[in-house]
């Protein structure tokens, strides 16, 4: 026996290949209406079920209202609504444990690079400067590999377990093995920090940089008289559309990162998701 | 004598003496007698400290100079000091190398992992070897798959 819950759904999606956006609308609301009273009425363990499916049908109503906006509705209003639809499914996948799968996934990382290439990203803003801290704009805009290399010089590196030189021969233990439970590693004694070096080789590929900041003006000069007046009066944010206008994909920023380089929250509020 | 190709530097025939002279190296004679595995490095890191200890768990007589500072991290190049290698098997330490040069690699390669974004290219080894018995120095560089071929390939020399 099929649940009228699911059956709401599919014939959303019908609506929506047809292009009936209002009657899918319409089911899509049905379906979520079911799903909230199915939850004030089950036991712990369907209810979180039903709460995953609600994440997972909120999302794609939200997705469709974003690709679908109606008459007066903003192009900020649109965003948002995308925004909310990644926040749910991001929510479903890190929430479940055996519910949801692979495909869940592909979806949240193509949702999400469509997000960025139709809204762009919000960049941050700080005073009379914008805090940039996303990997592909720092990787392709500066002049120079942005990965960093120190260098130091010290006298000697002494054993964590005996505080002995580990040159020493009676220094017996070996950097990176556990004894009794502490693990040995070679302490530099009296470093000097030499300098630090531009490098597209780096020791340690996590050195790198990770924000810069760049005068707001460089941005607001490249908006339309008209579009500057409209951020000004609106209070809108400034956008970056660097992957769309440079043809990159932008795979390889995780839905975190995305949410944490705009400065929004990407936690959903479970008591709230009518 | 020496030829070069593929990133492999080999001079051969090179005494022992001349070598010290061209790398401004002296080494005691006491030294040279009581130790099989010397290294005299170019600048030291602990990288070499990590052989030393291993080369002594292998059974090696390991001198190491003492003077000079350590000079660390500069870019992904990973240099391993010159040796000198007399009776101690030329076979363990070619595989403490390999071995050394393997752990390297797993470990850029957890860091990338942590930091997918930075878009670094692999790193590259160089290592220094000077065998006293053939008189014979050598001198590669390269990724680790290079450096490996080249180190076996001295191994069944």
């Amino acid at each position: 026996m099929s649940d009228i819950i699911f059956d709401y759904i599919k014939k959303a999606r019908r609506e929506l290949e047809e292009r009936n956006t209002i009657q899918a609308e319409l089911l899509y609301t049905k379906s979520i209406e079911e799903i909230n009273r199915r939850i004030k009425s089950v036991d712990i363990q369907k209810k979180r079920f039903w709460m995953l499916e609600l994440w997972l049908t909120l999302s794609e109503f939200l997705s469709m209202r974003s690709d679908f906006p109606k008459k007066n509705e903003t192009f900020e209003e649109s965003r948002k609504l995308r925004l909310d639809s990644l926040r749910y499914l991001h929510k479903a996948i890190t929430s479940s444990f055996d519910y949801t799968d692979e495909s869940h996934v592909e979806k949240l990382n193509k949702l999400q690079e469509l997000t960025i290439y139709k809204f762009g990203c919000i960049l941050s803003e700080n005073g009379t400067q914008l805090e940039i801290s996303c990997p592909i704009y720092i990787r392709n805009s500066l002049p120079f590999p942005p990965t960093l290399s120190l260098a130091f010089a010290y006298e000697k590196n002494l054993c964590s377990i005996c505080k002995k030189d580990m040159v020493d021969e009676s220094c017996n233990h070996i950097p990176g093995t556990e004894y009794d439970g502490k693990r040995c590693a070679m302490m530099p004694s009296n470093p000097t920090l030499l300098h630090t070096a531009i490098v597209d080789r780096p020791k340690d590929p996590r050195c790198m940089v990770i924000e810069i900041s760049l005068p707001k003006k460089s941005f607001m000069d490249k908006l339309t008289e008209e579009d500057r007046i409209r951020k000004l009066k609106h209070n809108l944010p400034l956008i970056c559309y660097f992957c769309r206008d440079h043809n990159i994909r932008p795979s390889e920023i995780s839905t975190e990162k995305f949410f944490e380089m705009q400065k929004i929250d990407i936690d959903i509020d479970e008591s709230n998701n009518e | 004598m020496s030829r070069e190709e593929n990133n492999i530097s080999i001079t051969e025939n090179i005494s022992i003496s001349d070598f010290l002279r061209r790398e401004r190296v002296s080494l005691d004679q006491e030294i040279m007698k009581s130790n099989n595995v010397i290294l005299v490095p170019r600048h030291k890191t602990a990288d070499d400290v990590i052989i030393i200890k291993k080369l002594r768990q292998h059974g090696a007589k390991v001198y190491y100079p003492t003077h000079g500072l350590y000079i660390e991290a500069r870019a992904g190049l990973w240099e391993i000091s010159l040796m000198f290698i007399k009776d101690f098997a030329t076979g363990i330490l070619i595989a403490l190398l390999i071995d050394w040069i393997t752990s390297k690699v797993k470990e850029y390669r957890e860091l990338r992992r942590e930091e997918p974004f930075s878009d670094v290219k692999q790193p590259v080894f160089k290592v220094r070897l000077y065998f006293i018995k053939e008189q014979k120095y050598v001198e590669i560089s390269g990724d680790e798959e290079h450096i490996g071929k080249i180190l076996k390939s001295l191994n069944h020399e």
